[in-house]
């Protein structure tokens, strides 16, 4: 038996070693939001501060701006984006034809599987000055657009790149979902003579709630972070008035300006504000009868 | 479901369908039409939808680029090396996991999981891999996004589902459980680690993020950092020596600008275009068994 655990730590040890490495030293490195960062000092800086870095942020002048963005492209992702997969999963489980339903769904997957740096590339090219969305526009004698030089379409943009990026993808749940509803259920609403929409509005929807529930909890619990890879490909200085979302002004002072400390208390201070939205949501659910946890 | 008569609503259904189905295909077609088009009809602006004229010159270009090749070549690196790393480091401990009379089990599962609900964030990790003088080298691109908590519990799930009497069998006979893991498990798991090894392969592929935080010479640059380059970014002249004199034909140079940009997105989509198939046949059963036990 003891020769048998020796062998079992040497499988496990290495990878318990990377991990503690690049995970959980990374996560001790949090401290530094509360000292003083200096190139000697290593890791976990020179000396205490406090809240010097959180209070510094409260007083940025980006402060507002960078939560403002960061809700508000969260909030049209969760009114337009959100719903987008579930109305399509409800569209494709109307449709008797099998082929026509698995040939639907396959495409749709296709565009989860591109780069942000493709979609974004794709989004520029359909759009430039030159673009056949504004070779349409001239046509309808609307004067040329330079969507990426402004501000108020950036969440357009962006929550209908994503709209198109994300739907098919994540209907997959939706659509398991609905497969695994009892047929019965429709049989007898068929019997009781109920018509299409009743049968929606009565079976399917309700037995969807569910998952809508908890995927709407995990959506409310992110409304304060925005990933920074989109955002960082598609916004420019002409843009930053929209489009500057947390992550983002965390890379350019954290890592650009090489503030790490005050980088780090906006990311912490971030991360706090996200695990209080999660516990708020879940307790909303939780009154409904949906909860998490 | 019951059946039903086509009605009305099937038919609305349909061609809602339809159209949004060319909505998903229409950016391809696009593409495609706008590598091979001839550059004064793009500069014309009549390319819309299917090719207009014909030219190779934009996949010439993107032939003859070397820094597309080497972007290529270290993209193909960085996946595949990745891919493998993910591979061992997630499935050696996902083992021991399922092993029963494995006295830390509890520890070491606990251990993995609290990685997937808390991270430190970018900035301490850049630390560390300064720290380590770990920035501009292979290592701090492909190890960070293979530590994944998430694989191992795929992983394990999917181990634990094999039959005790065979691993009992062979214990029978005198084997470890290295030998176990290497002639027995790893075996038959082979849907599981094609569903990990495509995502992670696809994965590393399209990440820019890493080798924009770590990576500053110019001759390790991967793909999709070539590609902001050049498409997103835009800084195309100067980069591109002689891709408008292309064998002395008469071109446009902002027409054939946006046909190489084209021909360069298709060339790099290639290898995920072509692990589509692959991954049809195994991601939707990955994609639920992540979420079957515990």
């Amino acid at each position: 038996m003891r020769k048998n655990q020796t062998e079992l730590y040497i499988m496990i040890i290495p990878s318990t070693i990377l991990f503690l490495i690049f995970c959980y030293i990374p996560m001790s490195g949090l401290i530094l939001a509360f000292r003083k960062y200096d190139i000697v000092g290593g890791l976990y800086g020179t000396s205490w501060v406090g809240m010097k870095y959180f209070i510094q942020f409260f007083n940025d002048p980006y402060f507002f701006r960078i939560i403002r963005n960061t809700v508000l492209l969260n909030t049209w992702m969760l009114l337009i984006a959100f719903p987008a997969p579930i109305l399509f999963a409800l569209l494709l489980n109307e449709i008797q034809k099998r082929r026509f339903k698995r040939l639907v769904q396959s495409i749709s997957y296709i565009p989860h599987f591109l780069s942000t740096v493709i979609v974004v590339g794709l989004m520029m090219e359909l759009l430039t000055s030159r673009g056949i969305v504004n070779q349409g526009l001239q046509r309808l004698g609307l004067p040329v657009k330079l969507f990426f030089q402004e501000p108020e379409m950036f969440r357009a943009l962006y929550v209908g790149s994503s709209v198109w990026e994300g739907m098919g993808w994540s209907s997959i749940i939706y659509v398991a979902a609905l497969a695994g509803i009892n047929p019965e259920l429709y049989e007898h609403a068929s019997i009781e003579g109920a018509g299409r929409f009743q049968m929606i509005r009565y079976i399917t929807i309700p037995c969807l709630m569910p998952t809508v529930a908890i995927l709407f909890i995990l959506a409310v619990g992110r409304l304060m972070s925005i990933g920074f890879e989109k955002v960082f490909l598609m916004y420019n200085p002409a843009t930053y008035e929209t489009a500057d979302v947390i992550s983002t002004y965390i890379y350019r002072r954290g890592i650009i300006s090489m503030d790490y400390s005050y980088g780090i208390a906006v990311g912490f201070f971030n991360s706090i504000i996200n695990f209080m939205l999660l516990m708020l949501a879940n307790y909303g659910a939780r009154k409904v009868g949906y909860g998490l946890w | 479901m019951v059946k039903q008569k086509t009605s009305l609503f099937d038919i609305l259904n349909i061609s809602l369908l339809c159209i949004l189905l060319m909505v998903f295909i229409y950016p391809f077609v696009y593409m495609l039409s706008m590598s091979i088009s001839d550059t004064f009809a793009i500069a014309r602006g009549e390319v819309m939808l299917y090719p207009v004229g014909f030219q190779l010159n934009a996949y010439r270009a993107v032939f003859r680029n070397n820094t597309i090749w080497r972007g290529y070549f270290n993209s193909f690196m960085y996946a595949t090396s990745g891919t493998i790393l993910t591979l061992i480091i997630c499935s050696l401990p996902a083992y021991v996991l399922t092993v029963k009379n494995f006295r830390y089990k509890k520890v070491f599962t606990t251990f993995f999981v609290i990685t997937m609900f808390f991270s430190g964030g970018i900035i301490p990790l850049f630390l560390v891999i300064r720290n380590l003088k770990m920035l501009d080298t292979i290592w701090s691109i492909v190890i960070p996004p293979a530590l994944s908590a998430w694989s191992i519990i795929l992983f394990r799930t999917n181990f634990k589902q094999i039959p005790d009497s065979l691993t009992e069998a062979a214990k029978i006979d005198g084997a470890n459980h290295i030998w176990i893991y290497a002639q027995v498990i790893i075996p038959l798991s082979k849907a599981i680690l094609a569903v990990v090894a495509i995502y992670s392969f696809v994965g590393y592929w399209n990440s820019y993020f890493p080798a924009l935080m770590y990576l500053t010479s110019a001759e390790k640059q991967p793909l999709m950092i070539v590609l902001r380059k050049f498409v997103v970014v835009g800084n195309f002249r100067g980069s591109m020596e002689g891709f408008i004199a292309a064998d002395g034909e008469v071109q446009d140079g902002i027409g054939m600008e946006r046909s190489i940009k084209m021909a360069l997105v298709l060339v790099s989509i290639l290898p995920v275009l072509f692990i589509y198939p692959f991954l049809q046949k195994y991601f939707i059963s990955g994609f639920m068994v992540g979420g079957v036990k515990e």
